[in-house]
Parts: structure tokens; C-alpha cells; sequence
């Protein structure tokens, strides 16, 4: 009975390995990282690199040319090393900081997949506005040494089991919906996301259609102020209500207590 | 090209997950609306992924409003997280925690939610002569 169990185990490691290792290992250097030792933190460092590496190896799917797929390899690494950073440093500084650098690799991957507009526009309103805003509410309300809500967090384990299965749902769904290997292999079979009719993608007009598939300004603009001119027009009533709301929010006098 | 997609989607789960272990995790209101954010960054690289794979700008214009709405809450976000500040000079999240359902016991994780005086004493100048102290004590004192 139990070497029949181990069997089903080891079956089951087998088909499911290329998502469950890196996690499994994701999952060990959280738990590491959440202490306060220094070498439990260091060693938590250590082991999320090596879940990095065994996601590269497993389930890092080849690319078109090795610059891409470095560059991408690249940039998808550096996203998530400054994303498990900004997790686990108790320093708010430096975790604003390690988003910053994760918020430019995200760039980086928009440059890749031909989004030149929409990186510079996330630079510029992310790490430019966002992030400064940010360090300056931070430099406002700023302890002198670290506080103590920063180096205990509420219920790390369990936070980081139920975002661990989450990631497990989401990478196995994709695995298993997304076969390897090339589009024309697998039509036969069941994959939803590799034959996209041509009558499909160009459904809404032929603004939103790119010249030779690669993304330009012009065609951006043409699609956004031409098919989502109301969107556009409410995301203009949306700034401006955000704009008014945060001064009347924030530019209140304090109450003095006398 | 449904290779290169999965990349680009399996990059954006990862981030997307990882903000939302940062915003179940973290006690700083600050590092909680960065997860926001983050989880915010994973759909957008999902959009424009599927938008290049789909060969049109769907995906970049959705991506554009996903942005506009992340850059609004982002501005009254620090607006209340501001004035919360203000309120109880602290930037912990949990001594708000009196905001949730009445019968549901408080989440308060540190013991100096007692000690928080409702009244501000006013600040007076020190009367008599200052004593002599030695350097290291008067060093420690703030």
C-alpha cells in the first residue's frame, strides 16, 4: 500500500515538477526571509535565487533568438527579485527602492514585447510619480530605527501559502493550457490559445490593426482616441475627481486636541 | 509565438501573486499599497502581452486606463494614508483593525495599542536651571 503511494507520488512529482520546484522553493526562502537573524534572511536570499533558477530551467519556454530570450530571462528575474525584496525587507525605503528596480524591469519587458510608449509612460508615471510620492509619505512619517510593525508582519506563513497556491493555480492552468512547442504542432488538440482567427483579432475596427504587427505610437493613438474616445474622455473626469479628492483629503488643517 | 506568451504570462501570475502575499503580509500602509501597485504592474504586463500577441492595441489601451486608475489611487491612497498619520502617529495598519465587523475580535499584533494616549499634552519649556548630566546619559536621551 505505501510503496504504491510513494509510486502515485513519485508519478504525480514527475508530471507536476516544473511548477511545483521553484515553488516549493519560492515558498522555503519566503519562510526563510521572514525571520530577523541575519543568516536566516541571507540564506532566504540564497534560496529564492536558486528557485529562480530552477523556474529559468523548467519553466522558462524558448524564445525567438538568444538575445530576447536572455534579455527576457533578464528582465523577468530582476522583476521578481525586486518584487520578493520589497516583500521581505523591513526597511520601507529600500522596499519602495527594490520596487522601483522591479518597476523598471517590468519596462524592460515592455520594450520586448514592442510597448516603447507604454514603458516610457509607465516609467515616467510609476517610477517618477508614484514611487516619489511615496518615499516623500514615507519621509514624512518616518521612525527613528525600525518599527515594530515592519519586522513582524501578521500571519507571514499563512499569507504566503495561500499566494503560493494562487501561483500554483495560475502557472499549472497556463502550463497545462499552453503546450510546449510550436503553434502548428498542436492544433489538432485542445488549445485555446494558439489559432487566433484573423476576423477575431480584428473584430472591433481596423484602427486597432498594427501596420506590420510590431506596436507603434501612432497606432496606439489611433486605436485609443478613436475606439475609447469615452474611455479616454472618463479617464480624464477620473484625474481630475482624484486630483480634487486628494487635496480635500490631505489638505485638511489638523484638529488640535485643545 | 504561444511559447514567448507564456513567458510573458507566467511572469505577470508571479508578480501578481507576490503583490497579493505583500498586501495579505505587510503591516506598513506604505509597503501595502506598493503590493497594490505591484499586483496592478502583473495584470498590465499581462495586457500588453496579449495585446502584442494578438497583433493589435486592445491590450495597450486597456493597459493605459489600468495605469490612469493605478496613478488616482495611488494619489488618494497617500492622501489618507497622510492623514491616518496624522491621526495616530503610526504607520501600522492593524490599529485600524477597530474598523472591521463588531463581533469579530481585533487584529491588534503589538502591545502598544494600550498605551496610546486619546490627548495630546502641549509642549512646555523645562523650568529651572539644567542639570548637570554626564555625556553618555545625555547622549541616549532624544
Amino acid at each position: 500500500m505505501t510503496i504504491d503511494l510513494v509510486e502515485r507520488i513519485m508519478e504525480w512529482w514527475t508530471t507536476h515538477q516544473t511548477v511545483t520546484a521553484p515553488l516549493g522553493l519560492g515558498l522555503l526562502s519566503l519562510w526563510l526571509l521572514w525571520f530577523n537573524n541575519r543568516i536566516l534572511r541571507r540564506a532566504g536570499a540564497l534560496v529564492a535565487g536558486i528557485a529562480l533558477l530552477a523556474a529559468a530551467d523548467g519553466l522558462f519556454r524558448p524564445m525567438s533568438g538568444t538575445l530576447v530570450a536572455s534579455l527576457a530571462m533578464g528582465f523577468s528575474s530582476l522583476a521578481i527579485a525586486g518584487a520578493i525584496v520589497m516583500l521581505s525587507e523591513r526597511r520601507p525605503v529600500y522596499a519602495a527602492l527594490a520596487f522601483a528596480m522591479a518597476v523598471l524591469a517590468i519596462c524592460g519587458l515592455f520594450m520586448l514585447l514592442s510597448a516603447n510608449f507604454f514603458a516610457a509612460a509607465t516609467i515616467i508615471v510609476y517610477a517618477g510619480a508614484i514611487i516619489v510620492t511615496f518615499l516623500f509619505v514615507i519621509m514624512l512619517a518616518q521612525q527613528s530605527g525600525l518599527a515594530e510593525y515592519d519586522s513582524h508582519p501578521k500571519h507571514p506563513i499563512g499569507g504566503s501559502i495561500i499566494g503560493f497556491l494562487m501561483m500554483a493555480a495560475l502557472l499549472g492552468a497556463l502550463n497545462q493550457s499552453i503546450p510546449t512547442g510550436s503553434p502548428s504542432e498542436s492544433r489538432g488538440s485542445s488549445a485555446p490559445l494558439i489559432a487566433v482567427p484573423q476576423a477575431v483579432a480584428q473584430r472591433r475596427s481596423p484602427l486597432a490593426q498594427t501596420a506590420d504587427g510590431h506596436g507603434r505610437v501612432i497606432d496606439l493613438g489611433r486605436t485609443l482616441f478613436g475606439d475609447y474616445l469615452w474611455g479616454v474622455e472618463l479617464a480624464g473626469a477620473v484625474l481630475l475627481s482624484a486630483t480634487i479628492g486628494a487635496v480635500a483629503i490631505a489638505g485638511q488643517r489638523r484638529e488640535q486636541a485643545a | 509565438m504561444s511559447d514567448a506568451l507564456f513567458n510573458y504570462l507566467a511572469v505577470g501570475a508571479v508578480l501578481f501573486s507576490l503583490g497579493a502575499i505583500g498586501f495579505l503580509t505587510r503591516r506598513n500602509l506604505i509597503i501595502l499599497f506598493l503590493s497594490a501597485e505591484l499586483m496592478l504592474q502583473g495584470v498590465a504586463l499581462n495586457l500588453i502581452a496579449f495585446g502584442r500577441y494578438y497583433q493589435n492595441m486592445h491590450g495597450q489601451v486597456f493597459a493605459v486606463f489600468v495605469l490612469t486608475v493605478a496613478a488616482c489611487e495611488a494619489a488618494i491612497a497617500m492622501a489618507v494614508v497622510v492623514v491616518l498619520y496624522q491621526r495616530r502617529r503610526s504607520l501600522d495598519v492593524s490599529i485600524w483593525s477597530g474598523l472591521t465587523e463588531t463581533d469579530m475580535a481585533p487584529v491588534i499584533e503589538a502591545q502598544q495599542s494600550e498605551a496610546e494616549p486619546a490627548v495630546s499634552f502641549p509642549d512646555l519649556p523645562t523650568a529651572g536651571r539644567r542639570p548637570r548630566l554626564p555625556e553618555k546619559e545625555v547622549a541616549n536621551r532624544v
